[in-house]
């Protein structure tokens, strides 16, 4: 009786234990990888038929994939320890703290590989520079890019006598002061062009600013050179200089307050109401992607633009002199960013799936044909196969110089390190900064402890 | 009555009589002083809801130029909102968890107050005192670990953060309603415990029904706490635009495609309506509730 | 009295019903423990660590506290902010209060009228009042500088898009909504009894004098608990400023306050470490601040029944 009993047992104990072996052998075997993307409508579709063709290219793979989750979401699932295996962030942004707190996993053994890939010959230039911080590189290009470029109104151009876009600092203020135009009372009805922290953007700004100069981010050792590189100063003299001549008639303050004022008073920025479109600003530096909405303020189509609301063209950012030989030509160019999160318990497909994404050229080209931007991928740019108008050549152009880029990315999040850099802007054009030079030492040293705190 | 003169009578009674007119027009004075004053401050006070409602009626190119009065008036304002942005959904949403929120503060604050108030045992007074410290807490102080609980749980984004803790008393409903428990005469629980009355019945059919005004008072606080609730939102459900509430919406309200700056005043009308409209309907309970938590300590 | 003595000699005869009282207190015991004490216990441990959510927290010793008081000029800016505001603030809807309880009192007819209107701005919800004063004090396209412009204002201030005056305007924004403090003001003010009022007229008493040595020294007590809810409020003061800052470009951190500071370095900078530290500050802070209004009570607060407690 006894030897029955324990034989039952026994029994009874390897048969569980049976099962739990089973199920982890079976767990083993499960190739399923799952994506996390903020892609919706149409640009879901065609980022869930690049996946598709990735589980036909390596049968036995799946992949779940679910759209419209932001990278907040994402984050917060892989904090909390459930994340999808790859997220995709809409920016560029915040990279540097994905690598540095370890929420993206390091590529860089992966991408030297024997499954690796040639970054340099593969991705424009840009894309290579914004997917990596401080030689961690953890995430890959996503398809979605965004080039700056410079729009100016054709029409308005016109009127004032100029043919072409301004190429450099000094022309876009001579322009700037013969586009501009007052109400009686004072107050400005129309802008040349606003150079001013928060008119429609947020803390892109100061990197355009910074970008126009060829002022640097970051010297050789990695410390912040705003307050070393002389050509911050440049640039924000002659920003002050801009206000001071076009909206102040020589006097910064008085400048300074209308264009305030101008700037409370913009329209809703998506929408015929923009500035751009209703004529209330002549030129701009804005997104490649901005472009289907100049032209068809409703329906954001492109593709033809024959009525455009507004009659733009599209040029290079304007550069300072000093720099025009060398600079002109390129711009600021960021894009969505991809990684393998961490607690991902399948890497070595998930870097498959990804590595897919990243080189898929019909998949770039399908995206840049239907938002109107450009790709990163080299094969997509020479394909031949984008079709959208000339204005888009300008997007072209400038993602394919080598000059073009982000700025570099520090290990820090939620853009500290250009928020400080934009409240400094914000401050001196409000007329509040009474020494540049201590200003941007200021600048430089709250930058410095960021990094240095989250090292 | 003998040591005045008819003569010393009558220029009393003149002299009382010029007092008495003087006193009338000083008083009519004072009064209509006072009535200016208040008329002033009644202006000051209406003044940004008289814009807010007639700059939510106008169209933007009349708003960005100032106008004090539409010309015409839009009302197609009202609807155009609820397709600009998903208003509706977000008054559900904000309806659900108000709600919620009510009826949680109610079920789980009652009970405690009445056994603070109405029962003697050993504890009690320690443990009122512990919760009017509770009320003087920062909240910052809970908020990242509570926080931290809600994430390992896998609640963000979600509505349990904002609706499970309403079910765990709120230290201001407490308060409030002891004060008013402990007004009902004792007498009153004596004579049903007398009649055989449990504690339980006693509570729910006797003092309960005594404590209508005060319950009413903190349900309606709780409510309308929620509903203008915007930090646990903030916390809690930013990540899901499909969860937002009114307060999150209204503040990504010009963030979203399509909508004229002034319609944001439209937004604001709609988002404040309700609790204007409550508020006219309940008045009494509402100052009374607010009383009550003020002046007696 | 008798009665009320025969009565509570009966309960003390009758057995205390703890399973009972056990039960209704357990949504609040539980409520204390899950979402007070366990909290507490943990932000403080936290505050001795750097936990970024993601990974597990590491202790630092008091490298938080010290980074707080060198290391971090937000927060000098948030506590300079706070201090002020408070400061300013505090006293102002005190006096306002009473005014407009005061004057409440006064008209025989029609005051509800006025008390439902003064009082309604306090009922709209705080996102949409700070959402449409930003857009009213717009200094373009707002009305209130139009009217400005009217009385002869030449260049009127450009309220919440100029630091300078900011704060102001946030504090114009709490002023509109003085309806729920003056209610507390007004029962306090009802409260006083009329015989004070006509003993210090037969003393020849004018109207301020009334006010000053009847009315103000009744109202201690209000005034009292309203500047102590006053302070515990404005230290966590967050909505308006993070809303109003949110519409305008706040470069210069002027409605940064202390629980913006910790909303920002917990949810932004993910220092959840640093940010309970903060918080715990800010705790030590109320509570001192709170015990000094205590002490002092009892040189200028007369209880009419003598204490607080009764």
């Amino acid at each position: 009786m006894t030897k029955k009993r324990l034989f039952a047992a026994v029994t009874a104990v390897a048969m569980v234990a049976g099962t739990f072996v089973g199920a982890s052998s079976a767990h083993a075997a499960d190739r399923t990888v799952t994506v996390w993307s903020p892609y919706k409508g149409g640009n879901l579709d065609l980022w869930n038929a690049s996946l598709k063709r990735i589980e036909k290219a390596n049968p036995g793979l799946t992949i779940k994939s679910v759209g419209s989750v932001d990278m907040a979401k994402s984050l917060a699932a892989i904090n909390a320890g459930n994340g999808p295996d790859i997220s995709v962030a809409n920016g560029a942004g915040n990279l540097g703290w994905f690598c540095g707190t370890g929420a993206w996993q390091k590529l860089n053994t992966l991408v030297a590989g024997s499954n690796g890939i040639n970054m340099k010959s593969t991705f424009a230039p840009a894309a290579v520079d914004y997917t990596i911080s401080a030689n961690n590189r953890c995430g890959l290009p996503a398809v979605g890019s965004e080039t700056f470029g410079f729009y100016y109104n054709k029409d308005l151009l016109k009127a004032a006598g100029y043919s072409a876009a301004p190429k450099t600092t000094k022309e876009l203020l001579d322009m700037s002061i013969k586009l501009t135009k007052f109400n009686s009372d004072g107050s400005i009805k129309v802008a040349g062009f606003v150079p001013w922290a928060g008119y429609y953007g947020f803390e892109m700004d100061a990197m355009w600013l910074g970008l126009m100069f060829g002022a640097k981010w970051y010297g050789g050792a990695g410390e912040p050179a705003f307050a070393s590189d002389a050509k911050w100063a440049k640039a924000f003299n002659w920003q002050k200089d801009f206000i001071a001549k076009v909206y102040g008639g020589g006097d910064f303050k008085t400048g300074s307050t209308k264009l305030t004022k101008f700037v409370a008073a913009r329209g809703d920025e998506w929408g015929a109401g923009h500035d751009f479109v209703s004529g209330r600003v002549a030129m701009k530096l804005d997104a490649d992607w901005m472009a289907p909405m100049f032209c068809d303020p409703d329906g954001w189509a492109l593709n033809p633009c024959t009525k455009p609301a507004v009659n733009f063209g599209t040029a290079p950012f304007p550069v300072d002199a000093s720099i025009a030989a060398t600079n002109y030509g390129s711009g600021l160019v960021g894009g969505q960013v991809m990684g393998i999160s961490k607690g991902s318990k399948n890497v070595k497909d998930a870097w498959i799936v990804l590595k897919g994404l990243a080189t898929d050229t019909q998949l770039a080209i399908d995206y840049a044909n239907d938002n109107g931007s450009v790709p990163v991928l080299n094969a997509a740019l020479k394909s031949g196969k984008i079709t959208y108008p000339a204005i888009y050549q300008t997007f072209y152009n400038i993602a394919a110089n080598p000059k073009s880029g982000y700025h570099t990315l520090k290990n820090t999040g939620e853009h500290l390190e250009d928020a400080e850099i934009y409240n400094f802007m914000s401050a001196w054009q409000a007329g509040s900064v009474s020494d540049l030079k201590s200003g941007l030492k200021d600048v430089a040293l709250k930058v410095s402890s960021i990094i240095t705190r989250n090292n | 009555m003998s040591a005045y003169t008819q003569e010393q009578w009558a220029r009393i009674d003149a002299d009382a009589a010029i007092m008495r007119r003087k006193a009338r027009r000083h008083k009519f004075l004072e009064t209509v002083g006072n009535h200016s004053i208040l008329i002033a401050m009644s202006a000051i006070f209406i003044m940004p809801l008289y814009l807010i409602v007639v700059i939510s009626l106008m169209t933007y190119r009349q708003a960005s130029l100032r106008a004090l009065w539409p010309s015409p008036f839009v009302w197609h304002n009202y609807i155009e909102v609820f397709h600009a942005v998903p208003f509706m959904h977000w008054t559900l949403n904000t309806l659900f968890v108000s709600t919620l929120t009510m009826i949680g503060t109610v079920v789980s604050s009652v009970p405690p107050a009445y056994v603070l108030s109405r029962l003697q045992w050993r504890g009690r007074n320690g443990s009122f005192i512990l919760i009017l410290a509770t009320m003087m807490l920062p909240g910052q102080v809970t908020m990242i670990p509570v926080y931290v609980i809600f994430a390992k749980l896998h609640w963000i984004p979600g509505y349990l953060p904002l609706i499970v803790p309403a079910f765990f008393s709120s230290a201001f409903s407490i308060f409030l309603l002891r004060q008013f428990f402990a007004t009902i005469p004792d007498e009153i629980s004596d004579a049903a415990r007398i009649d055989g009355c449990s504690e339980f019945q006693l509570m729910m059919r006797i003092v309960i029904p005594l404590a209508k005004p005060a319950i009413s008072a903190i349900a309606l606080f709780a409510f309308l706490g929620a509903w203008n609730d915007f930090f646990g939102p903030l916390l809690y459900l930013v990540e899901n635009p499909d969860l937002w509430t009114l307060g999150i919406g209204l503040t990504q309200f010009e963030n979203l495609h399509h909508v004229d700056r002034n319609m944001l005043m439209t937004a604001s009308a709609l988002f404040m309506m309700p609790v204007i409209v409550i508020f006219f309907f309940s008045q009494k309970v509402f100052i009374e509730g607010v009383t009550l938590t003020g002046v007696k300590g | 009295m008798g009665a009320a003595d025969l009565a509570s000699q009966k309960t003390r005869k009758l057995k205390t019903p703890w399973v009972f009282i056990a039960i209704c207190m357990s949504p609040w015991v539980f409520g204390f423990l899950f979402f007070t004490a366990y909290p507490m216990g943990a932000s403080l441990y936290q505050s001795f660590t750097k936990f970024n959510l993601i990974e597990t927290p590491k202790w630092v010793g008091t490298e938080n506290y010290v980074r707080m008081f060198t290391d971090d000029p937000d927060f000098w800016k948030a506590l300079k902010n706070t201090v002020w505001i408070s400061a300013v603030s505090i006293p102002l809807r005190i006096a306002f209060a009473l005014f407009t309880a005061w004057i409440l009192t006064k008209p025989k007819r029609g005051s509800n009228i006025y008390r439902t209107i003064f009082f309604l701005p306090a009922m709209v919800p705080t996102v949409a009042a700070t959402m449409s004063f930003t857009y009213i004090f717009n200094p373009a396209i707002g009305p209130i500088n139009k009217f400005l412009e009217f009385f002869g204002i030449k260049n009127p201030p450009m309220w919440f898009i100029d630091p300078h005056w900011s704060k102001w305007a946030l504090i114009l924004l709490g002023l509109w909504g003085i309806g729920d403090t003056m209610i507390i003001y007004l029962a306090g003010l009802l409260d006083v009894p009329r015989s004070l009022y006509e003993a210090a007229a037969i003393e020849g008493a004018s109207g301020w004098q009334q006010f000053r040595y009847v009315t103000i020294p009744m109202m201690t007590p209000v005034i009292f608990f309203s500047t102590v809810t006053g302070i515990i409020g404005s230290f966590q003061y967050f909505t308006q400023a993070y809303v109003a800052a949110g519409q305008v470009n706040d470069y210069s951190h002027s409605m940064y306050f202390y629980a913006t500071h910790i909303y920002h370095e917990a949810f932004r900078a993910y220092e959840m470490g640093y940010a309970s530290a903060l918080a715990w500050v800010l705790l030590i802070f109320t509570l001192i601040c709170t015990l000094i209004m205590l002490q002092t009570q009892k040189r200028w607060v007369h209880y009419p029944n003598g204490s607080l407690f009764k």
